[in-house]
């Protein structure tokens, strides 16, 4: 939990909502020493009156003092508060968590009385508890928490589930740990963010119940916040003020109540995903821009990405994610882009279709396909393209599918965009599709919904979506990453075919045998740069930037029977991180000063229809 | 050149969704505007904090029968100024000495609104009713027989003299209103269900009513004084939530409510007419008189000490500001006993109350437990008393009853040796049977008989108004010396009332106002 | 679907029978009694004895219960103890306010959550900030104390809503209109607070799932996108805040109905409570338990509806 405190130490909004709730606990604890009455002691004279010297914050019925109470009441409505908490606590999490680890019958029993608790109106057994206990706040209270417990259980059952399915509390299971163990060591802290929201969350609806409790003048009979806000609406026509004091404490508590569980939750979402969000590093100059890439286009180019540069807003900065990437590529062809993750690759391909991520713009350079400058194109120009003349396949095939329709209605749904056909000569030709993709019985696939089918199925259905425009062009994003390796090749069979056909690919891959098997042309990409562009067959055999490679030596399929496969040390730096120079100079072996100076330009390379990004080619 | 051109569009979707969310807050608002719809003179609407049970005059709580007043036409009526005029019966009088026969003489061809005659045998059938039906006041006619003389004339013999027996059968108390030999036939059936039986200028309307939220009345078209149908229409609205009261008044929605003192300031700069008449004596019921359970209350010296030691006009200044006036009597000034004599006979004293404790043997003060209860301002009041008391060592513990079965319950049970209470400044002689004589159970919870007292009463009771007065001032006299309680304040009976209407007016004869009086200014 | 309505209608029984046996004990625990709250302060205790025993109230607790159960399970509950009315007609005469109030909140909280949620989605920034104060003020603002600011608001400054009681619908549309508007954003505008968070959420985590960037990538303009495909992912959650927000107001009804004076069957739940009026907080108890289960197999169904994995 350590991280998570640090990581909730930088909400400031948070950690003074925390230093203010902890003020009020303090503040209460020590009511006897900073009050500066007794909670019940009587000034009759000031009976109802506003502010004054005697009593900064006015003074209630019998001229009892309003800031007093407030400080003493605290007391009595946090205690409530506090019993709420420590029964719902008590009473949801222990079934939470072993119905998650168990399962089964527990599980089973213990969603059913969730359901059952669900259905009783809290309201009435409120009431009917208060009527028993007439004025006893904690009593009813503490049903309140009984009653919403069952939530708890379920929210912290399905936290459990998911701990429990990880692999070391699986392999802790598997070591023959005893459940008490592995439930303290493992699962309680896992699930303690999700706890801590929770209960906070409900604290602050306890802090409301006993308001209201006051309002309705059921609650306790000693001084409390829920009395104060009683007392002040009962004497809202002679001393509207007093509404002032226990409304802005009542909702400031709550408020800070509920910041607190916010930066919990927010704080733990972090530790989970790695990811920061809402604090800003101090800001920063963006780093310099790229040097542009003026190769000569190809005149016969079906597409023609020309120094193409875009930047992100990270930090508030808008960075350079990628820049001054040129290619192109002529009908039929097929051009395949690798590099690393963070290379810059998907931003690249999704550029492409015009499609970039909120906040992205295109600061240099452009698309051009066919005659459209896909950078410039309107709206309506852009989508008649995308899924039209240029098919987009999906890196994962079963959620690139929305799970809410067949998987039919979605190649359909393309279909009718791009064809503009019915309804009925739209399934037509979807089922058509389908076949066209080698699926063995279409309409059964037609009617499936995403998750009845297999990794496989589902590209193949991604597949038929993007032929359903007729596509000139085709962008596939890793298409087999998340697939077996025999399902990789059936899908590489069906790519080499449309090829064959005359559609041209960019195929986005880490995988040097894939791209050997479909592509024309490879693209090295690094840090947001292109390095090296080649034939595929003269790249792999003498790659001449020092990436490419490592990238090469690295790949499993050229590993060397016995021989440790040789790993590039070192990880891609961040677009905000990235050096001035050569990108790739700190992972450089050959690097000299020259390489750090200043932007390294792509040059063309002697042999023809080379180029590439490196001070030293010539030296090496 | 930037992303917008490139990315999707979606900012008219989103302007798309602001707007529908707005214009649904806004539509709200944008409805017709409404008129302020000021009441009309053809319906009053007035409001009640608590619904009533059932609708039977004969067996209601006296707290409710503003319901019942309206279609149940009383024998005698009760005027604002406390004085008692005909209404069924034309004329009465006393038959010989110690006020035990009333003879009275009916108003004739008065028919109920279910067409049934007014008559002897009608209003006898009634009362006998009244007499045996549990009802809460059924005591007040206990032992009493009736004689018919004549078709519109009869005479009620009583077990026990009742100087004020023409009071207690006016609308201000149930057993005075008459229902229809139809309606007697079946009582179970008087409820909210069904139409009433009664007289009155109104009868009830159950289609309109919604039971414990409002209840309609209409005109009675047999109804025999048309001058005092004042309306069309009668609707009682049950608003427990004093701000939502003042709101409606404000907006036209009420004409007149029922309140407390904590909104007459709202209510009176909102415009409202404020009516308010001191007549509920608040203060502490010292009940364990005899020292069964809290020795000390045996003491005189010890009750005297009590009422000295409390500061009862900064209790009632605080309380009730200026609505409020400090007592130290159980009747108002003006009121049948009340005793100028003894109007400040325990000043505010703690040092004489202390001397008198130390005297008794408590130089240290005791602990004493106390019934309050959450309504009625019974809690504030025992607060304010634990605290005036707490200077001269006594310490009360008060535990507080949230509602009213469990409040008396704990009053006469024997748990208690003190209540918190309320009771409104009616005649000593009812005083007698309700509050001090040992029958009087809810409020004499011990039982405490004392001969002297007893006597006193007796003789008042049979006792010619002209030598009565002087008997209730010993009366009075006798419970203040002997220190039965610890009066504190007379609470107001607050009616807050729309400009529109007029005729809301009570008096020291009269606390209550009766809706029958009010008309459209 | 039929499976899941035959298996909530499973449930339903035992669980009425719980709630129906749960009330009836606590209910009888409740100090003081019926007859003595009928007949007011000054009854003697032959009165209240004699009451009672009319009643039936001093018969075994298991044969009251039985009886109650006899008759209600031939669709009789009960004559209220206070009133001597038919339970069932003070219930009929309360329950179209009540749920007129409901309803209408519902609809109010539904359609103002998700266009907030959904708005604040798509555009983020000041929006999202925004959605984000409202709801947390929606958590943390006492509801009596803005329904206070809205009557003062908007029916005594500005005289545009009656500021207390209910028009039903059968005596004027237009009146029952104006008489819902304050208390249904009352009850309805802290309502909106959770929709719109779960709505935000749920359409920022479907704008960042792989099919809408495939989608996108297919062509399908924005509007469908949005539309047709991310609302329709992100709307079971939302409907099972709906739920729960449905459940809440059922207790929230309590108080808005005082305020506003409106008979609804919160307010008769509260009184009954104080009179000790058994029958009539059981079947209270008994139809608030109904409708919680009626409103919890409309949500499954709607997620069966939505959501195919589900269904098939």
């Amino acid at each position: 939990m350590n991280g998570v405190a640090a990581r909730f130490a930088r909400r400031p909004l948070a950690v003074v909502s925390l230093g203010y709730l902890l003020l009020v606990v303090a503040v209460t604890l020590f009511a006897g020493r900073i009050a500066p009455y007794p909670p019940d002691r009587q000034d009759l004279g000031a009976a109802l009156t506003g502010p004054s010297r005697a009593h900064l914050l006015g003074a209630g019925e019998l001229g009892r003092d309003v800031l007093s109470r407030m400080i003493y009441g605290g007391r009595a409505t946090l205690l409530a508060v506090l019993v709420t908490m420590v029964v719902f606590t008590l009473a949801g999490v222990p079934a939470g968590i072993l119905a998650g680890y168990r399962g089964g019958r527990f599980d089973r029993f213990v969603l059913t009385s969730a359901d059952l608790m669900f259905a009783i109106p809290v309201m009435i057994v409120l009431l009917v508890v208060l009527a028993i206990f007439p004025n006893n706040e904690v009593a009813a209270m503490a049903v309140s928490g009984l009653l919403g417990a069952p939530g708890l259980a379920r929210v912290v059952r399905s936290a459990t589930l998911g701990v429990r399915e990880e692999l070391y509390v699986r392999a802790a299971v598997a070591s023959g740990l005893r459940d008490t163990v592995i439930l303290r060591r493992h699962v309680l802290p896992r699930v303690t963010g999700t706890i801590l929201v929770q209960v906070s969350m409900f604290g602050a609806g306890a802090v409301l119940l006993e308001t209201g409790l006051g309002f309705l003048g059921l609650g306790t009979t000693a001084a409390s916040w829920g009395n104060l806000v009683g007392e002040a609406s009962r004497n809202l026509g002679t001393l509207p003020w007093l509404l002032i004091p226990s409304g802005v404490l009542i909702i400031t508590v709550i408020l800070a109540i509920n910041l607190v569980g916010d930066g919990l939750r927010d704080a733990l979402a972090e530790r989970q995903n790695g990811v920061t969000t809402g604090t800003r590093r101090p800001a920063r100059t963006p780093p310099a821009a790229s040097t542009p890439d003026d190769t000569p286009p190809a005149p016969d180019a079906l597409l023609e990405v020309r120094d193409l540069t875009v930047t992100l807003p990270i930090d508030g900065v808008p960075t350079e994610v990628i820049g001054g990437v040129s290619f192109d590529l002529r009908p039929g062809e097929a051009l395949g882009i690798v590099g690393e993750s963070g290379c810059g690759k998907t931003v690249t391909a999704s550029a492409l279709l015009g499609l970039l991520p909120p906040g992205a713009a295109i600061t240099r350079g452009g698309v051009r396909f066919r005659d459209t400058d896909l950078t410039r194109a309107s709206a309506a120009q852009a989508r008649r393209i995308r899924g039209g003349a240029i098919g987009w396949i999906s890196q994962d095939p079963i959620a690139g599918l929305d799970p809410s329709f067949t998987a039919g209605a979605q190649v359909a749904e393309a279909v009718r965009l791009h064809t503009g056909c019915g309804r009925r000569e739209a399934r037509r030709k979807a089922l058509d599709l389908l076949e066209r993709v080698r699926l063995t019985d279409p309409p059964r696939v037609y009617r499936s919904y995403p998750h009845q089918l297999s990794g496989g199925m589902a590209q193949r259905v991604g597949i038929a979506a993007a032929l359903a425009g007729d596509p000139a062009l085709l962008i596939a994003d890793e298409p087999t990453t998340a697939l077996d390796v025999t399902v990789q090749a059936e899908i590489l069979d069906l790519l080499r075919e449309l090829r064959r056909a005359g559609t041209a690919i960019v195929l986005i891959t880490h995988d040097w045998g894939v791209l050997a098997d479909l592509c024309d042309t490879a693209v090295v990409m690094y840090a947001g740069q292109v390095v090296e562009r080649a034939p595929v067959a003269a790249m792999v055999a003498a790659p001449v930037h020092p990436y490419t490679g490592a990238l090469l030596r690295s790949d499993p399929h050229h590993a060397v029977r016995g021989e440790p496969l040789p790993v590039l040390a070192g990880a891609v730096p961040a677009p905000a991180d990235r050096p001035t120079g050569c990108h790739f100079q700190n992972r450089c072996p050959r690097v000299t000063d020259g390489c750090r100076d200043r932007p390294i330009a792509i040059r063309p390379l002697p042999e023809g229809d080379r180029t590439a990004r490196c001070a030293r080619i010539g030296a090496i | 050149m930037n992303s917008a051109d490139m990315a999707p569009r979606r900012s008219w979707f989103t302007v798309a969704c602001v707007l529908s969310a707005v214009a649904l807050a806004l539509s709200a608002c944008t409805g017709a505007t409404r008129k302020a719809d000021s009441a009309t003179s053809t319906t009053l609407t007035f409001g009640e904090q608590q619904a009533p049970p059932s609708l039977n005059p004969g067996s209601i709580d006296v707290g409710f029968v503003d319901f019942t007043m309206l279609s149940y036409e009383p024998l005698f009526y009760q005027n604002p100024d406390g004085t008692v005029g005909p209404a069924l019966a034309e004329s009465w009088k006393y038959a010989g000495e110690g006020n035990k026969q009333l003879d009275v003489v009916l108003r004739g061809g008065v028919t109920f609104s279910d067409g049934d005659p007014v008559d002897a045998d009608a209003v006898i059938a009634s009362l006998e009713y009244s007499r045996d039906s549990q009802g809460n006041q059924s005591h007040l006619l206990a032992g009493a027989t009736f004689v018919k003389t004549g078709d519109t004339t009869f005479s009620i013999k009583l077990a026990t003299p009742d100087p004020v027996l023409p009071t207690i059968l006016t609308q201000a108390y149930g057993i005075g209103q008459i229902i229809s030999p139809k309606g007697l036939a079946k009582p179970a059936d008087l409820t909210l269900a069904n139409a009433t039986h009664g007289a009155g200028p109104y009868v009830f309307d159950p289609a309109q009513s919604v039971s414990g939220d409002h209840y309609t009345y209409t005109a009675n078209p047999a109804y025999y004084a048309r001058d005092r149908q004042h309306y069309r229409k009668v609707v009682i609205r049950i608003i427990q939530n004093q701000q939502a009261a003042v709101n409606a008044a404000q907006t036209g929605q009420l004409d007149v409510f029922k309140g407390d003192y904590s909104f007459a300031a709202q209510a009176r700069s909102a415009g409202l007419q404020v009516v308010a008449n001191p007549a509920i004596m608040n203060g502490l019921n010292l009940i364990d008189r005899d020292g069964t359970i809290a020795e000390p209350l045996a003491d005189l010296r010890v009750r005297q000490a009590i009422n000295y030691a409390i500061d009862r006009d900064a209790v009632t200044k605080a309380l009730l500001g200026e609505y409020g006036t400090a007592t130290q009597q159980t009747v108002v000034e003006g009121a049948d006993g009340y005793s100028a004599k003894l109007a400040d006979r325990y000043p505010y004293d703690p040092a004489k109350a202390k001397q008198l404790l130390a005297e008794a043997g408590y130089p240290d003060g005791f602990e004493l437990p106390v019934l309050a209860a959450v309504f009625a301002g019974f809690k504030d009041m025992g607060e304010a008393i634990a605290g005036q008391l707490a200077q001269v060592g006594i310490v009360l513990k008060v535990d507080t009853m949230t509602d009213l079965p469990s409040y008396i319950d704990n009053s006469t049970n024997g748990k208690y040796p003190a209540v918190v209470f309320g009771y409104p400044s009616y005649p000593i002689y009812l005083q007698g049977k309700d509050l001090f004589l040992p029958g009087s159970k809810s409020f004499n919870g011990f039982g405490t008989a004392d001969a002297k007292l007893d006597a006193l009463w007796a003789k008042a009771a049979a006792a010619p108004d002209t030598e009565r007065a002087a008997l209730d001032v010993q009366i009075e006299e006798y419970l203040v010396e002997n220190a039965w309680y610890a009066p504190v304040s007379y609470t107001p009976v607050m009616y807050f009332a729309r400009t529109t209407v007029s005729g809301v007016a009570t008096s020291v004869g009269a606390p209550f106002a009766s809706p029958t009086d009010w008309s459209a200014a | 679907m039929i499976r899941i309505v035959l298996r909530r209608l499973a449930v339903a029984i035992p669980v009425l029978l719980l709630v129906s046996l749960i009330t009836f004990v606590l209910a009888d625990l409740v100090p003081g009694d019926a007859a003595r709250s009928i007949l007011g302060a000054n009854a003697t205790d032959a009165q209240v004895t004699a009451l009672t025993e009319q009643l039936g109230l001093n018969r075994p607790l298991p044969v009251r219960y039985g009886s109650w159960l006899a008759a209600a399970l031939h669709g009789d509950l009960g004559t209220s103890i206070f009133t001597g009315e038919p339970v069932s007609r003070a219930m009929l005469d309360r329950f179209p306010a009540t749920v007129s109030l409901i309803a209408g909140a519902v609809l109010l909280a539904g359609l103002l959550g998700a266009g907030l949620g959904i708005a604040s989605a798509l555009r983020g920034g000041w929006l999202g900030r925004a959605v984000d104060v409202i709801a947390l003020l929606g958590m943390a603002v006492p509801g009596f104390w803005f329904a206070l600011v809205l009557v003062t608001l908007f029916a005594v400054r500005l005289p545009l809503f009656p500021a207390t009681g209910y028009t039903p619908f059968t005596d004027s549309p237009v009146g029952w209109f104006e008489s819902l508007v304050l208390p249904v954003l009352t009850l309805g505008i802290p309502a909106a607070a959770p929709v719109a968070k779960q709505t935000r959420d749920g359409v920022l985590t479907e704008l960042g799932r792989p099919y809408v960037h495939v989608l996108r990538a297919r062509g399908v303009p924005e509007r469908l996108v949005i539309l047709k495909h991310v609302l329709r992912n992100a709307a079971a959650p939302v409907v099972t805040v709906l739920g729960i927000v449905v459940v809440v107001l059922l207790g929230g009804t309590v108080l808005a109905e005082s305020v506003f004076v409106v008979p609804g069957l919160g307010g008769l739940a509260v009184s009954a409570t104080a009179a000790h009026d058994i029958p009539t907080i059981q079947a209270i108890a008994v139809l608030f338990t109904v409708i919680v289960m009626v409103v919890n197999l409309l949500i499954e169904m709607v997620y069966a509806m939505v959501n195919p994995k589900v269904r098939t």
